[in-house]
């Protein structure tokens, strides 16, 4: 099966791969699997305190079109507020990176793992 | 023969984790070489189809009861269960967090001064761990706790990944 553009361009371009400090207040860390293809995905996000995200990172261990997702959100998420980055849907993600049907799941793991990011930053407030 | 039923019953075993492989696989030859295709080749058309039709689901139940990750999720899905669901990505951060350690030791392996020690090393580590979540699903299948069946059999799916991702990369070294 063929990869778009797009996901070639992040697959091996990828931006914003790295990690930051879990324990800072100010990083959220999300971190989801996807059992059907064994995918994992750490997602960060770093907010300041007018509530908006300054910055992300990724580590996703999986295909490249998990890769691509993340690595795609990670640019999207830069300069919004959590109110906005939550509202990120598998749906934009997979029409951006023109995802076949079969690597939707990779968008849905994208996007769990934003929630779970929001998430995690909220609980340590 | 009825396609229809489980694969369990079709090679007369009960409904369980626990497999005698030896039972199964002399069973499944039997029924192979009882309804191989070749054996209908003077028959009707609609004899010869169903003789491939058989075939391929006797393929397809032996593929699946005898490897024990394909067997468990079979099970679940014999209850109505979908344990690799694309939308359920939630699994116990801990694993997740080893999951990824794991995955990162993988990967500096490559440029390890003796990369051989370190893939034996985490393959027994895998292999210890995949044992330990068979007996976990078994125990939880046996006595209906089938939520924690279902976790067992997801960690046990990423566990069989982990362990492909490794084989492959002992291939490329050693090649």
């Amino acid at each position: 099966m063929a990869y778009s553009e797009q996901v070639l361009d992040h697959y091996e371009n990828p931006r914003n791969v790295g990690k930051m400090d879990e324990a800072d207040a100010h990083v959220g860390t999300g971190m989801v699997g996807a059992p059907a293809c064994g995918d994992v995905m750490r997602l960060q996000i770093k907010v300041n305190d007018d509530g908006v995200i300054e910055d992300a990172k990724f580590k996703t261990y999986g295909c490249g079109s998990a890769i691509a997702s993340s690595s795609l959100v990670t640019e999207w998420m830069k300069g919004m507020t959590l109110d906005q980055a939550g509202e990120i849907r598998n749906s934009n993600i997979s029409e951006e990176l023109a995802l076949p049907p079969v690597k939707i799941h990779c968008s849905v793991l994208a996007e769990d793992a934003i929630k779970a990011a929001i998430h995690n930053y909220k609980s340590k407030q | 023969m009825d396609i229809s039923q489980d694969y369990f019953s079709c090679y007369g075993l009960s409904c369980d984790f626990a497999v005698d492989s030896v039972a199964l696989r002399q069973s499944h030859r039997q029924l192979q070489q009882q309804h191989h295709p070749d054996r209908f080749v003077s028959k009707s058309d609609s004899d010869q189809r169903r003789a491939v039709q058989i075939t391929a689901y006797l393929n397809q139940a032996y593929a699946t009861l005898s490897e024990p990750l394909k067997r468990g999720i079979y099970l679940l899905q014999l209850q109505g269960m979908d344990p690799l669901a694309p939308t359920n990505t939630q699994m116990p951060m801990d694993f997740l967090l080893q999951q990824i350690e794991l995955r990162e030791s993988l990967e500096e392996m490559s440029q390890a001064q003796d990369p051989e020690t370190q893939m034996d090393s985490m393959s027994s580590r895998l292999q210890h761990q995949a044992s330990q979540l068979e007996s976990e699903f078994a125990q939880a299948y046996g006595s209906s706790n089938f939520e924690i069946a279902e976790t067992s059999v997801r960690k046990l799916q990423f566990i069989v990944k982990l362990q492909q991702q490794l084989d492959a990369l002992e291939g490329a070294l050693l090649d």
